[in-house]
Formats: structure tokens, C-alpha cells, sequence
């Protein structure tokens, strides 16, 4: 399991996102608030700001190192001006299952393609899956893939479809296509009988739109204890306001009206109070702009 | 000041006056000038508080920073009662518009008492529940509109002790279940297997107990209210109060459940009454979260 985060509007430093908070993405690694599971295996984000050569695409970072410990992370993250971000810390159990490479690390991003993809879950039996989702996949998608996990087939399937893989995007754009990856993934687990919970809990952003989901197919499905998730659904947050700084003695997102909105798997602060949650089965809908769109949708898949 | 502090108890139904008289004796005098706070939103919480004079301002915080007026109280209310069923923080400000003063009953003593089987803690926190059960049934009201006609109640089979014990052991509460409890809880129950879809809230809501799978509670407007996945304690307000709720209750996921129609005598029915009280005020706050995320999404 993962930690995330995905952020749109005024342009904040990025350790006022990922470092200072008293719950800040960092932190998460070993500390997470509303997961107790270690998330060491690694830590990418894509970050967007105007002053960079080919602006609409995101500078982006990836690195294996336990990302609380990553001095080249955080030299960036006191530097580094961010006016979009998505960024994730990863969680794999601890049984030596997992593969740990750069390739593997989220976001997703292709070649030419805005489009990047952050996934706090896991498909259950996603080997099984595997074969039977390569015909959803656009060759040109397919054919640039370097990762063959759960989260970069989801990055894959949205990627396959959207109109234009190099955009332009709108959130209600990304929503179909998000929508229909996961109306793929609910037939092939029909047909080969998985019924397993399986949470895909997603950030989705291009730098101007964003979306977020949060939603597990068969929730609550599971043979036997112990239980991945269980009374709660697994958990995504968000939080709207000008900006996002330390004012009146704690980090909070200032100006109920403002532009910004952030999103992330657990509040950045142990004080929930300035935050709410996407709602089960939903997604956070976000079009930037001086006067942002912003709403909830429900996933029927 | 004692009898002050049992006439205040007075408006909580349930309480017999030797109960009452017990539980102000464990009350402190408390006051708080104008300009101060009882306590803020996420503070660790020390107790319920009854006021005697002064008023209260109630207000929670949004997104963006801003406030929203919940309650302005004065004397003979009480605030702070979540936390005698969950031990939980302070979901709001309870801020002090002129001078306040009063008693508050310690957490720690309370619950110290309510694990010792203290029948006058019991009693508070069998009437607290009450209260939340209702502020629920209120603010699902608020958010979901015109009550929901009632649906046909589903018939379920005796459950197997060994079956739920399996299925629900390392659950927060259920973990303290012992081989008898788990005895008692088959007998008291009835079991279900539910297909997606299939409604469940009727005119006599019971306690639904999720063994497996998923429930969500919905408004007839569409909105969802809550969502119940393995372990939870569902229809926990309207199996308290005894009256159904102006929203469907939903088989979301397949499910596996544990249909409680009254809780079971004894010990088991005291560890579910503590489990009750906590499901109670989570569902409470996360009614709340729901109301804080329409009014910011709205104000935005």
C-alpha cells in the first residue's frame, strides 16, 4: 500500500508540501497516520511550474531510496516551486514479493504524454489479469510501457482511453477514461472469477485537470483475516483553499474560495479539521483556473 | 454545587435519581471566562461538560479555513459527550461568548467506572447513546430530505459461533470477544447472505453486524450518507433510537451479515453496548465530514 498526494493552484514550495507538514508526505514513510504499514520502497512525483522549458510537461523524479532519508529529495523539495503536483511515496509488503526498480516507482508518465498517474492499492491476483488486459492497451501506449505492475496497466488502460494521449485534458476527460479503465478491469476480473477487495485509489493529473478517485472494487471481499482494510474504506482526503502555509501556528490551506486544491491518501497534518474526504465509490473532479471547477462524481462500474 | 450537577443530568432520559446522584459525585466545578474555549476541534478530550450559566458557541472548521456556527448553548446543555463513547478528539470549537460556568464529568473516571460495570455509567453512556442516536437521525434528515418509504425485512438462519468468530476476531472489539461471547452473539442473531442491491432498513431496524462484504446507507436524493465494509456495526443509529432512518440501507458488495434484532443479555451485551456507542459517534463524525464537504464544495 501507498501514500499519495496531487496538488493544483498557486505556486507553493515543495517541501511546504511533502517536507514541513507535521504529517507531510515524508513523514509517511514510516509514520503514516491512517495506514500502519511502512512505505519505504521508494518515492516519484511530477511537478509542473511555468518557468520550466516545455511547461505542460512535468519535471519529473524518481528515486528507490527510503524517501525520508533522500537528501536529494529534499534539496529539491527547499528549491523547487510547484504550481501542479502528483506526488507518491511507495508501500509493497515486506516479504520480498515486490520488485523494487525506478520503472516501477509512480507517477506514470510516457514520453510526450502530460498525463501521469499515482495508485494507492492493489489489483488482487493481477497476474492472472495480466494477459487478458493487453488487448485494452493501445500499441503506441503499449509499446513505450517499462513496468508491468497493477499501477502501470492502470496508468496504461487510462492512457488508452483518452481522445489524444498528449492532451489537451479536461477533468470530465480523464474521469471517462478513468471510468472506462475500470469497467475494463471489473470484466476481466468477472471472467476469471476474482472477487477479491481490490482498491484503486488513484491521482490522475495532467498539471491543469485533475482527478481523484477513491474506489475499491468488492470492497469489503475477503476469504480470510487478516484483512487488508476492513471497517474503513481505504482512505483519500482533500482540502480547498488559496494557498497552502504555516499560518496561526499550523499548516492549512488559507481562503475558502481560493484556487488550490489539495488532495492526498491521509491529511498532512495530524489535524484533520481543514480536511474532507472524497467519498466512497467518487472521485474529486478539478479543472485549474482563477475560478477552479471543482465537484464530486460517483463511479458506477 | 452536587445537586446542581444532578439537576443538570436531569435532561438526559434514562437516568434513575440515584444514578443521577452517583455521577454528580464524580462532577468538577469548571469556568471559563469570556474569550476562552471549553476546547478546540482536535484536542484530546477530558470529559462532558454541563453547563450551569454563560453561553457556548459551537463551530467547526471547513476547508479553506473558514468556520461554520453549529450550536449556540446555554444553561442546562451538555457538550462534549462523544467522548464517554469513543475516547475519541474533539470534533469542534466550543468556544465561550460570555462567561461560563458549570461541572464536567472526567473521562478518565467515567471510564474507569464504565470498565468496572458501574451501573450508573452504564447508564449515562446507554442514555448518551440515545442522544447521538438522535443528532444522527437529525442531521441524516438535514442531509438526505424526505424520509425513504421502509422495505421488506430480508429472513435470516441461526449463525454458527465458530463461523462469526473466524470472520470477525481481529476486528477492534471483537478482539476481546471471548468463546462465549461468541456463543452469545450467534444465538442472539440471525445470519444473512445478501446479493448486491438487496434493502435492508425496515420499520423495526435491527443491528446489522458486516461480516463480509459491504453496506451503504443512502439518501432518496442519491447521495450516499456512509459506506460499511467487514467489521462494522451498521443501522447502529436507528437500531438505538428504535426508529428507521430517512435513507436506505443497501447490500453494496455481496455481503455476509449478522442480523441483531436487540442485544444480547450479559457480559456480550455490555462489550457490544461499548462497540455500539463508538460505531455511534464514528458514523457521527463521518456524517459530518459529509455535511463539511457538500457546504465547502458548495461554497467553492
Amino acid at each position: 500500500m501507498c501514500r499519495m498526494l496531487g496538488y493544483i493552484g498557486a505556486p507553493v514550495l515543495l517541501e511546504h508540501l511533502v517536507v514541513r507538514p507535521d504529517n507531510a508526505l515524508l513523514n509517511q514513510t514510516t509514520d503514516a497516520q491512517l495506514l500502519a504499514m511502512l512505505n519505504l520502497a521508494g518515492f516519484g512525483l511530477a511537478a509542473w511550474n511555468d518557468d520550466l522549458n516545455d511547461a505542460h510537461l512535468p519535471l519529473t523524479f524518481h528515486s528507490t531510496n527510503v524517501a525520508v532519508f533522500d537528501a536529494n529529495l529534499r534539496a529539491l523539495a527547499a528549491r523547487l516551486k510547484v504550481r501542479s503536483l502528483v506526488a507518491h511515496l511507495r508501500g509493497v509488503p515486506l516479504d520480498g514479493s515486490a520488485t523494487i526498480n525506478q520503472q516501477s516507482l509512480h507517477p506514470f508518465q510516457l514520453p510526450g504524454s502530460p498525463l501521469v498517474l499515482a495508485h494507492n492499492g492493489d489489483l488482487a491476483e493481477f497476474g492472472r489479469m495480466r494477459t487478458a488486459l493487453w488487448p485494452h492497451i493501445k500499441p503506441d501506449v503499449a509499446k513505450a510501457m517499462t513496468a508491468l505492475t497493477d499501477s502501470a496497466f492502470l496508468h496504461a488502460l487510462v492512457l488508452s482511453n483518452v481522445e489524444d494521449p498528449a492532451g489537451p485534458f479536461t477533468a470530465d476527460g480523464i474521469f471517462r477514461a478513468i471510468t472506462a479503465a475500470f469497467s475494463i478491469i471489473r470484466r476481466v476480473r468477472a471472467d476469471h472469477g476474482i472477487t477479491r477487495s481490490s482498491s484503486v485509489n488513484l491521482v490522475v493529473s495532467d498539471g491543469r485537470a485533475l482527478v481523484a478517485t477513491r474506489f475499491t472494487f468488492d470492497f469489503g471481499r475477503f476469504e480470510k483475516p487478516p484483512f487488508q482494510g476492513g471497517i474503513e474504506f481505504l482512505s483519500q482526503w482533500f482540502t480547498i483553499g488559496d494557498r497552502y502555509a504555516f499560518a496561526d501556528g499550523e499548516w492549512k490551506m488559507t481562503g475558502g474560495r481560493g484556487a488550490g486544491t489539495l488532495v492526498a491518501s491521509e491529511p498532512l497534518t495530524r489535524d484533520v479539521s481543514t480536511w474532507v474526504e472524497v467519498p466512497e465509490y467518487g472521485a474529486l473532479l478539478v479543472d485549474s483556473g482563477d475560478v477552479p471547477r471543482r465537484r464530486i462524481a460517483m463511479i458506477d462500474c | 454545587m452536587a445537586q446542581d450537577a444532578e439537576q443538570a443530568l436531569m435532561r438526559l432520559d434514562g437516568l434513575s435519581a440515584p444514578e443521577r446522584a452517583a455521577l454528580a459525585r464524580l462532577a468538577a466545578d469548571f469556568a471559563v471566562p469570556a474569550g476562552g474555549a471549553l476546547f478546540r476541534q482536535h484536542d484530546p478530550s477530558d470529559g462532558l461538560y454541563l453547563i450551569d450559566s454563560g453561553t457556548v458557541a459551537v463551530t467547526g472548521r471547513t476547508p479553506g479555513d473558514g468556520h461554520v456556527a453549529l450550536a449556540q448553548l446555554g444553561p442546562g446543555a451538555m457538550l462534549g459527550e462523544f467522548c464517554l463513547l469513543d475516547g475519541g478528539r474533539r470534533s469542534a470549537d466550543a468556544l465561550v461568548a460570555t462567561d461560563c460556568a458549570g461541572w464536567r464529568l472526567d473521562l478518565a473516571r467515567f471510564a474507569g467506572l464504565q470498565d468496572a460495570g458501574d451501573p450508573a455509567a452504564l447508564a449515562l453512556a446507554a442514555a448518551l447513546r440515545a442522544q447521538v442516536a438522535a443528532r444522527s437521525h437529525d442531521l441524516v434528515t438535514a442531509l438526505a430530505g424526505s424520509a425513504a418509504a421502509a422495505g421488506p425485512m430480508p429472513v435470516g438462519v441461526a449463525a454458527a459461533a465458530d463461523h462469526l468468530a473466524e470472520r470477525l476476531h481481529t476486528f477492534p472489539g471483537f478482539d476481546l470477544f471471548s468463546a462465549v461471547d461468541w456463543q452469545a452473539l450467534a444465538v442472539a442473531g440471525h445470519s444473512h447472505q445478501q446479493p448486491r442491491g438487496q434493502r435492508l432498513d425496515g420499520n423495526l431496524p435491527q443491528l446489522w453486524i458486516v461480516l463480509r462484504g459491504a453496506l451503504i446507507w443512502q439518501a432518496a436524493n442519491g447521495l450516499q450518507l456512509l459506506v460499511h465494509g467487514p467489521g462494522a456495526l451498521a443501522g447502529s443509529a436507528a437500531f438505538v433510537a428504535g426508529q428507521p432512518w430517512p435513507a436506505q440501507l443497501l447490500v453494496r458488495e455481496d455481503a455476509e451479515l449478522l442480523a441483531l434484532p436487540a442485544l444480547p443479555d450479559g457480559a456480550t451485551g455490555q462489550k457490544l453496548a461499548r462497540m455500539l456507542g463508538a460505531a455511534l459517534v464514528r458514523d457521527q463524525r463521518r456524517l459530518t465530514r459529509v455535511r463539511a464537504r457538500l457546504a465547502a464544495m458548495e461554497a467553492a
